[in-house]
């Protein structure tokens, strides 16, 4: 069944000749932006496009992709487009194949965004453990502004696009998308205050554009084949195309699935991920990221949740970026609490006192209990931080972090005074966590 | 006017760019409109040079982008790449987040600790190893998977360690494994047995 | 909706107004309704990190609330919006805040400085819930000093950022930051590189628990045991506004006050320090009087008599024209107003001026001849909010440091600066900012190539279209003025200054551009009358404002009060005016046989230290009138003990012309003799058996306020920031000679010899607490160092005058190759050496390889 299903950004997949530009090129690449800019369509024309094909941001906010680019003013003077391709999100691993593999293809989406926006200057952010992704994006962009895709005058029109590789230096919030502006200004990677808007002060003050790889991704094939086709992928118009599932953790066939949206967790698990490994039972998913709320294993085969970005909404998940982390019965939850809260802690900016201090406590409470040295309080403040760390501050780091143990304490609380009361982890767990 | 009240009481040598790397800092800095974007590519040129950033290093960034040491100091500590104490000739990144744990980044952790006879968060007295902890490394597909120096090593077990292991020590070349095998022809020149070289050149 | 228009909004249920842009959070306290807030300062750029002033918006404006809640300090008043930070929400997100804060903070109040005045502990008590849940250990930083003045605790520190952006934002230096992240956050300095700012000691105020507390003050009292007063600094001619704090008399420390037209909410730490000097060991505690060569402590009455016997034979035998008194502008006005008042009609003598050092009267006469009176032609709001300045021989972080925030505040608004000194002065900007270093000798050649350029722009056809009709007042002269101007060739100019002629096209298209909101500061730096003639003429063509950067703290308030031999209205002028050069040369040649001497030093004050003590060696009746034992002590017949400001009230005027009402903060302090210094005149005169009517301070007011009707109107009013008393201008053209400086003499270096406000003068020699500050050096650059093989730090010396010059050099690539600086009245109680202010040629001699 798997095979019949269409791939979008993944269709180059098979062969890495595509990191070339000739490979590309004879494979339908730079055709979408060659067409619209030869055709001249307009930058109104293309968002439309993009709004009717409700392409979704595929970083972890599944903000409209199109409503996005239309929140920019329409001044005079540089705006930029900056591409997130810090893939923080643990669990994720999705931008970093589109980069390796078909690197020509982020380029081209690029070059649409910018003609859509009028953007002559993009700063693709990699995060920079990435160093072979940076090097073939690199490779790639010498490619196109040697052909004179990329450049002054591109395909002899009036449109401009220089696009540079900027190396990030080990932080996740800088996947936010102001945490991202500030770092590419060579600052600490502190998220800005809102308002205003990226879109109406982004980088340098100026307006902004912010999109996933794997969003600009989908552009060529979108302007290509038309927005029809693309909204017709997936479950409905506003839930359309496809994702790209990043599975990794207790599943026999770990790997990058790209499903069209409205696939159920237990259809990527069990029949695309080759299911559990040992044949074990499962216990939780995290459906899109660390920050994704947890899935029982209830909701995955008996609720039979959707992966799509409203369902998960609906179910009081998120469809985030689209890291699928399986966990088997043999999991300690209790661990894993403790260890994404420890991440939330290592990663928080540390400017917001909520979230400095908030992240930093809840991972030492979670901790204590894990090491068996919890106590029954420790249930009932962990209950009264979640709300206090949620919706009040800059950011959603704090959220994050509360969307995350929030959900696994009120799903898996026995395990929790399990551990208070036995004093030590009851599972003996074989993954130290 | 410079005030001093403390003698400055680092004793590092003074920092410079090497001709090359000066090169390509002044190409990095036309990248953007505002000069102070080229900090953290600045940065990494520094520490790819030195091996690590030293105060003086951060004194001489201070004076080029126009700002104060402290304000370079703040965004060093910021970034978990940027370091300023040595590491080893191998420096070895291990995933331990979430996916990389659940199939065993602990035991591979106590594997190279014991194999490599360094302590975590430690560089080995010969400067040969070190070994850090780090968050998720973007490739959960392949867990547990890890970096050393530049190059990532995905589905590793100690068994598939041992044979790296023993070809670093002897010198000889180790190519990436998992995704990154498919660039093996683009970063052939830049990983990190060229990284190495750079470092031994600098301490000879 | 006009940008003037006031925003109404309701906020609790009450009906608040807003100014535009204006935050809710200050419309909030401005209306004296609290919200908890710790990041959030009205002088800061806002940052909404501490998320303590959450509120609900239940009406944005439009009809719909905002869902979340909302930082109060982020988010503007709009029209029609219902906030309220009183909801359950709100308080349930305040107490979640303040738990989050106090998580790490140590339970260490008892024995923390702030305490009693922490917003924190404060706020605590109001917001917050009693109970702990903490089971955890609190974070511990490494300990760190980071300078003499500010003990930091850090483990207290909540990451409100206010220091930081204290550094960056208003100060420039940069100095505090950051380092990590998430809880690790450690705010603070960078190793060993301590904080040195002049203003630095402002983040003790500004830090909202004790993270920063003074040093100084550490433990030395708590505040609920100490009174305080809010005067302004008398400190230097700016005026800030500060609150001083003592306890049983003895002055404690001092924080900063508000005045939002001076000096906003900061002062510089000679103010915070300054106060030491008032418990100085040197303080001079009673009369004294030389007997057989002598000084011999005696009572206030025989010391009065004893002046009193003595004028009363000096008057009969030469009359008035033998008294001279000096001093007067670092004395409040209504002491000004009685010393020249005693002269006048007591002693009958018109020699009696504020103006020891020549800069001073340089600067007073400049203004009078070209625009007919001096001081009140720009405030410190005005060059805030100046789109362009121009620094002339002003070098505001040594001289004035508040005068270099509010120009870094106008430059932090858009305003470019231009300075013209003889070295790069650091202003701590990196852009809008150009220097023009003339070569020294050739500033006048340089004023004039601006003034040609300009009026070439400016009156383009030359006088022809120039009628009197358009020419406004005082523009008498201008025709003669751009006569001689167009006389001179131009080339002339650019081959003089050594200047290239596009920097100089640019300086004029500036000055031109920006005319309606430019402002002048002209600094101690220039002491030559033509220079600031010129530079006056200049302001003259422009029409803009300025400002005399006067280094007295009352030079203006003294001048006002006629003490200078001017005359005024209601004196008659007797005999030729002499300025202090020429009081000295009288004294030497007999025609003067006493001085009196008004809280000065002219023996370190006054350039020409060889004339002044040949002067006061000679038979001349000296009277010193002083806080402390200074240089000039030595050659007194009579000393008399004065009072500092902050043990006498009265009133100063400051560069602005803006007067201020000071209190007296605490009695004379112990085993002090102290008599106001108001007084003493009045009774010397009675001595005299020449009456002079002095009751009270109230009644001296009332009659300045007669005598000079604008006084009137300061003196009475209630406002507590002062008020500025700007003057018409008149005046006319005037023409300067041209003639470049003193010809360089060749080999030799010229030691510039510059005001320091830490370094400068008697009173802050004595302030103990400001021998922290960093010591007095020579400074040269680096080029002349390496070819006469000097190290940095190490000592060197000059002899001038019979006197030694020795000191440590610093490095300094801001001055060019030739020019030595080194603080002008250096004298330093402890070490014992001290320099004229002036200027001197110097040799230095090659060091080979001595270290
Ligand atoms: C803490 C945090 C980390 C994030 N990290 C990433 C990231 O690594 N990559 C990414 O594409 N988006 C990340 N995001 C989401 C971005 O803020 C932003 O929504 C996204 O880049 C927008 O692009 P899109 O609309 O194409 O999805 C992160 C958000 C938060 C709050
Ligand atoms: S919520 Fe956390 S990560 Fe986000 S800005 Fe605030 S402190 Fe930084
Ligand atoms: S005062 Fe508003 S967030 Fe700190």
């Amino acid at each position: 069944m798997s095979s019949t299903l269409e791939k979008i950004v993944t269709s180059r997949f098979d062969d890495s000749t595509y990191q070339h530009i000739d490979a590309y090129e004879k494979s339908a690449g730079y055709q979408a932006i060659r067409s619209i800019v030869d055709k001249g369509v307009t930058s109104e024309e293309v968002i439309e496009i993009v709004k009717t094909s409700g392409l979704r941001g595929r970083g972890g906010a599944g903000f409209p992709c199109g409503l996005k680019w239309s929140f920019v003013p329409k001044v005079n003077g540089p705006k930029y487009l900056a591409v997130n391709a810090d893939e923080g999100e643990p669990g994720t691993f999705k931008d970093r194949e589109l980069m390796l593999r078909d690197p020509h293809q982020l380029i081209e989406g690029i070059l649409i965004a910018s003609y859509a926006v009028g953007i002559e200057k993009a700063y693709i952010y990699i995060r920079g453990e990435y160093s072979a992704p940076i090097l073939v994006v690199e490779k790639a962009l010498q490619e196109a502004y040697e052909k004179g895709y990329v450049g002054k005058n591109i395909f002899g029109s009036s449109f401009n696009c220089n696009i540079y590789v900027h190396s990030g230096a080990g932080a996740y919030i800088c996947g936010e998308e102001t945490g991202l502006l500030e770092s590419l200004e060579g600052k600490r990677g502190h998220p800005r205050l809102k308002p205003p808007f990226p879109a109406v002060e982004g980088l340098y003050g100026r307006p902004t554009v912010i999109n996933n790889v794997e969003t600009l991704c989908n552009l060529p094939h979108i302007i290509n084949k038309g927005a029809d086709w693309f909204s017709q992928i997936g479950i409905n118009e506003k839930n359309s195309g496809t994702r790209m599932y990043c599975v990794s953790g207790h599943v026999n066939k770990p790997g990058l699935y790209e499903l069209p949206l409205g696939l159920t967790c237990e259809e990527i698990i069990e029949e695309h991920s080759g299911g559990i490994i040992d044949g074990k039972k499962l216990k939780a998913v995290i459906p899109g990221g660390a920050s994704a709320p947890v899935l029982t294993s209830k909701e995955v085969y008996e609720d039979k949740i959707k992966m799509d970005f409203d369902s998960l909404a609906a179910a009081g998940s998120m469809g985030g970026s689209g890291g699928v982390v399986v966990m088997d019965e043999s999991t300690c939850m209790v661990q894993v609490a403790a260890r994404l809260s420890r991440f939330f802690e290592h990663e928080s900016c540390g400017q917001c006192s909520v979230c400095r201090e908030g992240t930093g406590w809840v991972s030492e409470i979670i901790s204590r209990i894990e090491r068996g040295k919890g106590v029954k309080e420790d249930i009932s403040t962990l209950k009264s931080i979640d709300p206090n760390m949620r919706g009040n501050t800059i950011c959603v780091l704090s959220d994050a972090c509360a969307m995350m143990f929030g959900a696994i304490l009120n799903k898996f609380q026995d395990e929790f005074e399990d551990h208070i009361n036995k004093k030590c982890c009851p599972l003996n767990s074989p993954y130290s966590v | 006017m410079v005030f001093a009240y403390f003698p400055n009481s680092s004793d590092e040598e003074d920092f410079e760019f090497s001709d090359k790397n000066r090169k390509e800092l002044e190409r990095v800095v036309k990248k953007y409109p505002v000069k102070r974007s080229a900090l953290i590519p600045a940065l990494i040129l520094v520490q790819k040079q030195e091996g690590k950033i030293s105060s003086k290093a951060m004194q001489y960034l201070a004076s080029y982008f126009k700002t104060s040491a402290m304000e370079i100091w703040s965004v060093v500590s910021f970034y978990t790449m940027l370091k300023t104490n040595d590491l080893g000739k191998f420096h070895f990144q291990v995933c331990d987040n979430l996916s990389c744990a659940l199939l065993g980044a602990g035991k591979l952790i106590d594997f190279l600790e014991k194999r490599l006879d360094c302590p975590t968060g430690k560089t080995r007295s010969d400067k040969k190893f070190s070994i850090e902890r780090v968050e998720c490394l973007g490739a959960c597909g392949g867990a547990p998977c890890l970096i050393i120096n530049t190059d990532y090593f995905e589905n590793i077990t100690a068994e598939i360690l041992e044979p790296i292991i023993t070809s670093l020590e002897k010198g000889e070349a180790v190519i990436p494994r998992g995704a990154d095998e498919v660039a093996l022809n683009i970063i052939k020149d830049s990983s990190f047995i060229s990284v190495e070289n750079d470092v031994s050149d600098n301490s000879e | 909706m006009s940008q003037e228009s006031e925003i109404n909004f309701l906020f609790n249920g009450k009906e608040l107004k807003a100014k535009h842009g204006q935050p809710i959070i200050q419309a909030a306290l401005d209306a004296e309704i609290h919200i908890p807030h710790f990041c959030y300062h009205k002088n800061l750029s806002v940052v909404g990190q501490c998320r303590a002033c959450l509120v609900e918006i239940t009406d944005a404006g439009n009809g719909k609330p905002i869902p979340k809640l909302q930082p109060s300090c982020a988010t503007f008043a709009s029209e029609g919006m219902v906030v309220s930070s009183e909801t359950p929400r709100v308080d349930e997100a305040q107490k979640g805040v303040f738990e989050f804060l106090l998580k790490n903070h140590p339970l260490d109040c008892p024995v923390c400085d702030q305490g009693g005045e922490c917003p924190l502990q404060d706020q605590t008590m109001s917001y917050a819930n009693a109970i702990s849940r903490t089971q955890e250990l609190r974070r511990i930083f490494p300990k760190k000093e980071i300078s003499p003045f500010i003990k930091p605790e850090m483990n207290r520190c909540v990451h409100c950022t206010r220091c930081i952006r204290f550094t960056s934002e208003i100060d420039g230096g940069e100095e505090f930051g950051w380092a990590f992240r998430g809880d690790k956050t450690e705010v603070g300095i960078y190793e060993d590189l301590p904080l040195s700012s002049i203003v630095s000691g402002n983040v003790i105020d500004i830090c909202p628990v004790g993270a920063l507390t003074d040093n100084k003050y550490r433990f030395t009292s708590r505040v609920w045991e100490m009174e305080h007063t809010d005067t302004s600094c008398t400190l230097c001619s700016i005026g800030c506004k500060q609150r001083v704090w003592s306890q049983e008399g003895i002055l404690k420390r001092v924080t900063a006050s508000e005045n939002s037209e001076v000096n906003d909410t900061w002062i510089c730490d000679v103010a915070r320090y300054g106060w030491s000097g008032v418990h100085a060991d040197n303080r001079i505690s009673k009369p004294m009087v030389k007997v057989d060569g002598v000084l011999k402590e005696v009572d206030w009455d025989e010391a009065i008599q004893h002046i009193a016997n003595k004028y009363v034979s000096l008057k009969q035998i030469s009359g008035g024209v033998s008294f001279a008194g000096l001093g007067g502008s670092h004395s409040s006005n209504e002491v000004s107003y009685q010393f020249q008042k005693f002269f006048h009609t007591v002693l009958e003598s018109d020699q009696v001026d504020c103006r020891i050092h020549p800069r001073d009267y340089s600067q007073t006469d400049a203004q009078i001849s070209v625009f007919g009176c001096a001081g009140g032609f720009a405030t410190l709001s005005d060059l805030s909010n100046s789109d362009h300045i121009v620094l002339y021989g002003s070098d505001p972080f040594q001289e004035h440091p508040i005068l270099a925030l509010q120009i870094r505040k106008a430059h932090s608004k858009g305003a470019y600066i231009d300075s013209i000194n003889p070295r790069k002065i650091d202003l701590r900007l990196n852009n809008r900012v150009s220097h023009f270093i003339p070569l020294i000798g050739m500033e006048i050649v340089f004023i004039k190539a601006i003034q040609k350029i300009v009026s070439r722009k400016l009156f383009p056809d030359g006088m022809s279209n120039f009628s009197k009709e358009n020419n406004p007042k005082g523009f008498d002269g201008l025709e003669d003025f751009l006569e001689i101007l167009s006389a001179d060739s131009f080339e002339h100019f650019f081959e003089e200054t050594d200047m290239e002629m596009s920097l100089l096209e640019d300086i004029a298209t500036r000055l031109i551009s920006n005319k309606d909101k430019l402002t002048f500061v002209i600094g101690p730096f220039i002491t030559d009358i033509s220079l600031n003639i010129e530079i006056l003429n200049l302001a003259k063509i422009l029409e803009c404002g300025f400002l005399y950067a006067s280094v007295p703290p009352n030079l203006q308030g003294a001048f006002d009060m006629v003490v200078s031999p001017r005359g005024k209205d209601h004196y008659e002028k007797n005999f030729e005016v002499r300025n202090s050069d020429q009081v000295f040369e009288s004294v030497l040649a007999g025609d003067i046989s006493s001085l009196y001497l008004m809280n000065c030093d002219p023996i370190s004050e006054h350039p020409n230290g060889k004339l002044v003590r040949e002067a006061m060696e000679s038979s001349c009746f000296v009277v010193v009138h002083a806080t402390h034992m200074n240089a000039t002590i030595p050659f007194a017949d009579v000393v008399l003990p004065a009072l500092t400001s902050y043990e006498e009230s009265g009133s100063y005027t400051n560069i602005e012309r803006r007067t201020l009402m000071n209190k007296r903060a605490i009695k004379p302090s112990n085993g002090l003799s102290g008599k106001e210094n108001w007084k003493v005149f009045a009774e010397i005169a009675k001595a005299m058996e020449i009456p002079m009517r002095s009751n009270s301070l109230a009644q001296i007011q009332t009659e300045i306020s007669e005598f000079f009707d604008d006084y009137k109107l300061a003196l009475t009013s209630s406002n507590s920031n002062g008020v500025c008393l700007p003057q018409e201008k008149e005046g006319k053209f005037v023409v300067s000679k041209i003639s470049t400086l003193e010809q360089e003499k060749k080999d030799s270096f010229k030691l510039i010899l510059t005001p320091h406000l830490p370094l400068s003068g008697i009173y802050v020699s004595s302030a103990f607490h400001l021998w922290d500050m960093p010591d007095a050096c020579i400074r040269m650059s680096g080029l002349d160092c390496d070819n006469f093989g000097i190290l940095n730090g190490s000592e060197i010396e000059f002899k001038i005058e019979e006197k030694t010059l020795k000191l440590p050099v610093e490095i300094d690539d801001s001055i060019p190759a030739g020019l030595i600086f080194a603080p002008e009245g250096f004298l330093k109680i402890h070490n014992d050496s001290f320099l004229n202010m002036g200027e001197y040629f110097v040799l230095l001699e090659e060091k080979k390889e001595n270290s």
